[in-house]
């Protein structure tokens, strides 16, 4: 009776640890040997049919059927079409690591979004309409710390969310902390990168551009974190940030649609940007004492084809000139033409 | 307080008002113009540098595709605008289009047509090159009447066009299949306003041909075209382009409301055709009509050079609501004359 009585106690105990393990999170600290980057997406992870190219890009499944019938179209979210609650899913958390999203409102201000972990994590947070402390650029962060041995992994993701209407006026271009991306000093590691976004709130990163990346980590520069720029297409570059915890990476160019008339001027391709950094710090956290600190964050952006690739300013100018010098050309014609030789009457007897 | 102060306070403020009167009815009302013109049009090209926007639904081209401008034309948000599904216009985005249209209606009613005749940076620049013509010694050119009338109808087709274009993006006509966004706002890719204005902000983005697409190349070529047209038409007849401008045409359907107005005494008029010589635009109504009060067409710019020109007292005046602002009096005229003869 004891032996039947005890492996019934097993298998509960063991009923209940599968169900803990499926509800709780993916991850556990046991099989979190190689963790991945934190990435905020638009889309859920939730099965392998779904899975992502590992650079934090929109699953294939996730682009649903476009306007035309067969032609796929990529999940974005649009600068210019505001909604009034946004969600956002993130990849991955550690069931017994401390997991806390901010967001830090364009005016400054910083709410908590309402944060939901488990086997599908996401956040989400109200965006009221209007000229408002919404209205720019927010940006949603997700840290996630838990000590692995003997390193605290601090693992942070951040999403800038556009959320912008022309109805709402673009008197925010004359405000410098509006237009020049913001930073949070409360964020253990953050990327930021310069004009990603013009005056209108427009994402302006094209092909060719040169993106200033910057690495933070409490708000100071942190010199010496690898960083990797990789594209939907799985090109990357990897630069370290220099003792201002700065680093330069040109876009590179990987958008050849197969003939001209598919090629599309406002395409957008995803990238992400990756930042990584050990540093050998020693304390205790949440009463477990680590030696090091693993320190990794991720945004990611969009960029569109270069303008070189489409407009023509010797075209233009040739047009404009030509119309300039034809119509220039016909009107002296024309006054020519009418100028009639002078007649003088002479009186004939 | 001696008896009847107030009466000689009175007489004095009278007296004071009449001088002053005299005083404006004399002075070059183009000179006021010129400067004018130079101010408004650093106000709308460079306001942004100051943080200064006057407002989104301006009724002059002060072109949205300069970046730091001081103020909008409303042309590209009312395109925008008519884009949307005739479903969402009588819903909620009705209201935002209503009250674009408000806001425009509001500033035009106000000053009238003379957003184009001081404010326009187009017809600033077009003014600019009529000056320049002049240094040259170079005959203007002029329509005939006939001619005068048909190109006039042309600003109607572009302002129908620049309504129904947008609008068939959102919604199907006759069962055809809607426009791409490319055709978004058809009148601003084809208006010297977007490819002039932003040189001036030394932005030579738009002085090119897109390739990206059909609908884009075609409108971008348009665009260069008109542009060289325009520099060549201005250059020999003074505000070239206005005869083609929606937005004169769009500005004349609430004309009759504006609260500013040119007024016609006809019967001290003597048709001695010195208005209609004047006029850089060429209207034969302000010197044949002797029978309108209003004197307002639909291709005035509202500049006065009528006024100025005019050897009748009182013939010709501005009113805004009750109160007259200049008026054309024998005095002023021989003043000006003489002025301009001692200049030459």
């Amino acid at each position: 009776m004891a032996t039947v009585g005890s492996r019934q106690v097993m298998g509960h105990t063991f009923t209940v640890l599968v169900l803990l393990a499926l509800l709780s999170g993916p991850r556990s600290e046991a099989e979190s040997g190689d963790l991945e980057p934190l990435r905020l997406s638009l889309v859920q992870r939730s099965n392998a049919s779904t899975e992502d190219c590992g650079h934090g890009m929109a699953p294939p499944a996730a682009q649903g059927a476009g306007r035309l019938q067969g032609r796929p179209r990529r999940i974005q979210e649009s600068e210019h079409r505001p909604v009034p609650i946004r969600t956002y899913h993130f990849n991955d958390h550690r069931r017994l690591a401390v997991v806390k999203a901010h967001v830090r409102r364009p005016d400054g201000s910083v709410i908590e979004p309402d944060l939901r972990l488990g086997v599908n994590p996401s956040l989400s947070f109200p965006t009221p309409f209007g000229d408002g402390p919404v209205h720019g650029a927010n940006n949603v962060y997700v840290v996630e710390q838990g000590v692995e041995g003997d390193v605290l992994v601090s693992r942070n993701a951040k999403w800038i969310t556009m959320h912008h209407s022309c109805g709402w006026g673009h008197d925010s271009k004359f405000d410098e902390n509006l237009i020049n991306p913001q930073s949070l000093d409360t964020i253990p590691f953050e990327i930021v990168i310069d004009k990603l976004w013009d005056t209108n709130f427009h994402a302006m990163v094209t092909s060719g551009n040169d993106l200033r990346i910057k690495v933070l980590s409490y708000g100071k520069p942190v010199q010496g974190a690898r960083i990797t720029l990789s594209t939907e297409k799985g090109w990357m570059k990897k630069v370290v940030t220099d003792g201002r915890g700065v680093a330069s990476v040109q876009m590179l160019r990987d958008y050849y649609p197969t003939s001209w008339p598919k090629f599309q001027r406002t395409h957008r391709g995803p990238f992400l940007v990756t930042a990584q950094y050990e540093a050998d710090q020693k304390g205790i956290y949440k009463g477990k004492p680590y030696k090091q600190v693993s320190y990794m964050a991720t945004l990611p952006w969009k960029y569109s084809p270069s303008e070189q690739d489409y407009a023509s300013y010797s075209h233009g100018l040739l047009i404009g000139v030509l119309a300039m010098t034809v119509s220039g050309a016909g009107i002296y014609a024309y006054r020519e033409r009418r100028k009639r030789p002078y007649k003088g009457i002479v009186f004939d007897e | 307080m001696p008896i009847g102060s107030g009466a000689s306070v009175h007489i004095r403020e009278s007296f004071l008002m009449n001088s002053l009167q005299k005083a404006i009815n004399r002075t070059s009302i183009s000179r006021f113009r010129f400067y004018f013109q130079i101010a408004a049009f650093i106000l709308l090209l460079y306001g942004g540098y100051l943080a200064i926007n006057i407002g989104d639904e301006l009724p002059t081209f002060a072109c949205l595709f300069a970046d730091l401008r001081g103020g909008s034309c409303y042309l590209l948000g009312f395109q925008h605008q008519m884009t949307a599904p005739f479903k969402q216009m009588l819903g909620g985005r009705g209201i935002g289009i209503l009250v674009g249209l408000a806001t425009f209606v509001g500033f035009f009613v106000l000053f009238n047509k003379t957003w184009c005749g001081f404010v326009c940076p187009i017809g600033t620049i077009q003014d600019w090159i009529t000056k320049l013509r002049q240094k040259f010694s170079i005959r203007y050119a002029t329509y005939s009447e006939p001619v005068f009338q048909r190109l006039g109808r042309i600003k109607y087709v572009l302002l129908a066009l620049l309504i129904l274009i947008p609008m068939a993006i959102g919604n199907s006509f006759f069962g055809l299949p809607k426009l791409g966004h490319d055709w978004g706002v058809p009148f601003c890719m084809i208006c010297p306003g977007r490819t002039v204005l932003p040189l001036f902000t030394g932005d030579v983005s738009q002085l090119v041909v897109d390739f990206s697409s059909k609908t884009k190349m075609v409108l971008t070529t348009l665009g260069m075209a008109v542009t060289g047209l325009f520099f060549a038409g201005s250059f020999v007849k003074p505000r070239f382009f206005c005869l083609f401008c929606p937005m004169s045409a769009f500005q004349y359907i609430f004309s009759k409301a504006g609260l500013l107005r040119l007024i016609k005494d006809g019967d001290k008029c003597t048709r001695c055709g010195n208005c209609f010589r004047a006029c850089d635009v060429g209207i034969r109504a302000i010197a044949d009509d002797v029978e309108s009060k209003n004197i307002v067409k639909d291709d005035c710019m509202m500049c006065f050079k009528c006024i100025e020109v005019c050897p009748e007292q009182g013939c010709l005046k501005v009113k805004f609501l009750a109160w007259h602002l200049y008026e054309s009096t024998i005095e002023g005229f021989f003043k000006r004359m003489d002025e301009k003869n001692d200049g030459q």
